[in-house]
C-alpha cells in the first residue's frame, strides 16, 4: 500500500473494530450482523486506507463506512422494518438486569428509523457533535437536529410504553 | 424511574460475544476484495492476495467472490480487429435464461430488448414491453426476475408510470436491489427497491436548487448512479447559445440522500464536459484534461492520460445530451477514455495515476461507442466501415478482447456487464454471457 501497510492497517482493525461493533450493534440489535456490517465497512476503508491521513482520518471514516453499510441494509430488507423478531442476541455473560436492559433498548431503538437511530447512537453513544454527525451522514446539520429530535420522540415513547417511565438526555441537545 | 439514554446504551454494549472475524482476516479479506489496485498499491497486495488465496477464508456471509489475479496486465495494445469471437474462448459461455429476448410485437414500433440487466450472481432482470396501438405514447411494461439458466421467472412488483410514453428502465444496485430509471427532462426521478420491486424509495427532485443558467431553467439529468448509500447524478447547468456553430453544454455533479431527496448536495466536479461516477470515485474531462476525485474524502487529482500523438480527448461538442455514452467512465481503481484520434478512435484505460492498462484500437475507418466499465469487464460497440455493429466485452483481469456478435442493424439493447456476466445484442436477438473463474 503506497503510504502505510496491510500491517497498519490490521493494527487499525485491531483497536477500531471493537467500537464500531458496539456502533453498529446499537443500529441493528444483534451482534452477529454488527460484526459482519463491521467488516463490511472496515473492507471499504481498506480501500481508501492509502488516501487517509491519520488515525483520526481513518475512524472518521470508518465510522461513516459503518453507518452507511447499516442503513443500506435495513433499507434493502425493508424500508419499514422492525427488527424486534429477528433478533438472535445471546449478548454474553452479563447479569440478568444487564440483559433486560440490553432488550429494552433494543426493542425501543427498533422503532426508530434507521436513520434518525444513527442519530442516536452517533449524538448519545459516540458523543459527536451535531456538525460532526452531519459529516458521518452526509445531511445538513439543520437535518441532524431535526432527525434526532424525531427519533428521541419515538424512542421516549417506546420507552414510556415498555417502562412506564422516563428516558433521559444529559448534555447534549 | 428515570433512566439516562447514554447509560442505558453503554449498558447493553458492555458484554458483547466474541467477535467473528479476526483483524488478519479481514485484511485478507479486503485485499482479494480491492479489484486489482495497480500501481503502488499492486506490489504491497500482492502478498496478501496470494496468502488469502493460499488459506482461503471464510469470514463473509456475502458470496460471489470469484478468485482474483494479483494484478491486472498493464500496457497492453490491442485491436478490434483481433477481437476473438466469443464462441472461440475457453471459459466463456453463452447462457440460456429460456426467456424472449426481444419484443418484435410492437407493430410500427422498433423492436426493443427486454433483458434489463444481470447482476454479479447471474440473475437476470427483464423488461417485457407492450404497446397497445403500436404507439410511443402508450408503452407499459411488467418485469421479472430470473434466478439463473433454467430457473422459472418470478414477478417484480412495477412502480407506477411517471408518465405514459415513459417505461421504467430497471438496473441492479450494488447491494443486490433494484434502481428504476425513468427519463424526464429536467427532474430527478428515480426509484430504489429491493429484487422484487418492493419497499420502494422514491428518490425525486424539481432541481430547482440547480445552479446554472440553462435555457427554460430546464436541467436535464445526463447520468444516475446509486454508491455508497446516496444517489449522485449529471445535470446539464450550462449551455451555449442553440445558434452556435460548435454546441456546448456543461454538466455538474449533485447528490441527494434517498431518504431525504429535497435537499440537492452540489460536489465536485462542476462545469465539466462529461461526468462518470463509479467505485466511490467521480472522474470528468472537461475537454482538455481528466481528473478524478474520491467522493468520500473530497481529494482531487488530474490523471496523466497518455494519449497519442495526434490525439485528443473527445471534443466537448461530441458529448452535448449526452451522445456518446461512456466517453469517460469508472470503476473506482480504472478510468476508460474515448481517445479521439484521426480516421479512428481509440479506448485507453488506465488506473487512477495514468499508467496505460490497455489501449483499444477501432477499426480504421471506425468508432467505438456505448462504453461501460464494470470490474474487470469493460465493454463497448464498435462500427465498422461496413456499417457492421460488433459488441465486445475486455477482460481487463487476463487482457482478452472478445467479440460477442455481429449486426447489420442498429442494437435494440445495450451491451453490458456485471461480475464475470454479460448481457449483449446482436442480429440473433439477446444474449448473456459468463466468464468463469
Amino acid at each position: 500500500m503506497a503510504r502505510r501497510d496491510a500491517g497498519e492497517f490490521t493494527s487499525f482493525v485491531l483497536s477500531s473494530q471493537p467500537g464500531l461493533r458496539r456502533t453498529a450493534y446499537l443500529m441493528c440489535g444483534d451482534w452477529s450482523l454488527a460484526s459482519d456490517f463491521v467488516q463490511e465497512a472496515l473492507i471499504r476503508v481498506y480501500r481508501h486506507w492509502p488516501r487517509l491521513r491519520g488515525d483520526a482520518e481513518a475512524r472518521a471514516y470508518a465510522r461513516k463506512a459503518v453507518v452507511s453499510v447499516v442503513i443500506d441494509a435495513k433499507r434493502r430488507r425493508s424500508s419499514t422494518e422492525v427488527p424486534v423478531d429477528e433478533i438472535h442476541d445471546t449478548g454474553g455473560p452479563d447479569d440478568a438486569d444487564r440483559s433486560a436492559d440490553r432488550e429494552l433498548l433494543t426493542r425501543c431503538l427498533a422503532q426508530v428509523p434507521a436513520r434518525q437511530r444513527a442519530c442516536l447512537v452517533l449524538r448519545y453513544y459516540d458523543d459527536l457533535s451535531v456538525s460532526e454527525v452531519a459529516a458521518v451522514l452526509g445531511i445538513s446539520e439543520g437535518t441532524v437536529k431535526s432527525q434526532t429530535a424525531r427519533g428521541l420522540e419515538t424512542l421516549q415513547a417506546a420507552f414510556a410504553r415498555e417502562t412506564n417511565d422516563e428516558l433521559l438526555v444529559s448534555g447534549r441537545e | 424511574m428515570p433512566r439516562d439514554l447514554t447509560d442505558l446504551m453503554e449498558r447493553a454494549t458492555s458484554f458483547a460475544p466474541p467477535e467473528p472475524h479476526a483483524a488478519s482476516d479481514i485484511t485478507r479479506l479486503a485485499a482479494r476484495r480491492q479489484q486489482r489496485r495497480t500501481t503502488s498499491l499492486a506490489a504491497g497486495l500482492a502478498v496478501a492476495v496470494l496468502a488469502a488465496g493460499a488459506i482461503g477464508y471464510g469470514t463473509t456471509r456475502s458470496g460471489h467472490q470469484a478468485p482474483e489475479p494479483v494484478g491486472t496486465p498493464h500496457d497492453l495494445h490491442q485491436s478490434v480487429v483481433d477481437a476473438v469471437p466469443a464462441s472461440s474462448v475457453a471459459g466463456f459461455s453463452t447462457l440460456d435464461y429460456g426467456v424472449p429476448s426481444v419484443a418484435n410485437h410492437l407493430g410500427p414500433l422498433a423492436p426493443i430488448g427486454q433483458y434489463a440487466d444481470v447482476d454479479a450472481s447471474g440473475r437476470l432482470v427483464v423488461m417485457k414491453v407492450t404497446s397497445s396501438s403500436g404507439s410511443t405514447t402508450e408503452l407499459s411494461a411488467t418485469y421479472e426476475m430470473v434466478g439463473g439458466p433454467g430457473e422459472a421467472p418470478a414477478g417484480v412488483l412495477a412502480p407506477r408510470s411517471v408518465s405514459p410514453s415513459n417505461i421504467w428502465q430497471p438496473s441492479f444496485t450494488g447491494d443486490g436491489g433494484l434502481a428504476w430509471e425513468q427519463p424526464n427532462a429536467g427532474t430527478l426521478d428515480y426509484l430504489l427497491t429491493d429484487a422484487q420491486g418492493q419497499h420502494p424509495i422514491t428518490v425525486s427532485n424539481d432541481l430547482s436548487g440547480v445552479s446554472g443558467q440553462t435555457p427554460g431553467g430546464v436541467h436535464p439529468v445526463r447520468s444516475i448512479w446509486y454508491e455508497d448509500g446516496r444517489v449522485w447524478f449529471s445535470v446539464v447547468t450550462r449551455q451555449n447559445a442553440a445558434t452556435a456553430s460548435s454546441p456546448r453544454q456543461w454538466v455538474s455533479l449533485y447528490s441527494v440522500d434517498p431518504e431525504d431527496p429535497s435537499v440537492l448536495r452540489a460536489e465536485k466536479p462542476a462545469d465539466a464536459a462529461e461526468i462518470a461516477v463509479g467505485g466511490g470515485e467521480a472522474v470528468w474531462t472537461d475537454g482538455t484534461t481528466v481528473k478524478a476525485v474520491d467522493l468520500s474524502t473530497g481529494v482531487e487529482r488530474t490523471v496523466p492520460m497518455p494519449l497519442d500523438s495526434g490525439c485528443g480527448l473527445p471534443n466537448p461538442s461530441l458529448l452535448v445530451d449526452g451522445n456518446l455514452t461512456g466517453a469517460v467512465t469508472t470503476n473506482g481503481h480504472l478510468i476508460s477514455l474515448l481517445e479521439a484520434c484521426p480516421g479512428s478512435s481509440h479506448l485507453v484505460v488506465t488506473d487512477l495515476d495514468g499508467r496505460l492498462v490497455t489501449d483499444i484500437t477501432s477499426t480504421s475507418p471506425g468508432y467505438l461507442q456505448q462504453i461501460r466499465l464494470s470490474g474487470d469487464l469493460l465493454t463497448f460497440e464498435g462500427d465498422a466501415s461496413d456499417g457492421s455493429i460488433s459488441p465486445y466485452v475486455d477482460d481487463l483481469s487476463t487482457g482478452q478482447l472478445v467479440r460477442l456478435g455481429s449486426s447489420r442493424e442498429r442494437m435494440v439493447g445495450d451491451t453490458r456487464a456485471n461480475g464475470r456476466y454479460v448481457i449483449w445484442y446482436d442480429a440473433q436477438g439477446g444474449h448473456v454471457g459468463r466468464f468463469s473463474g
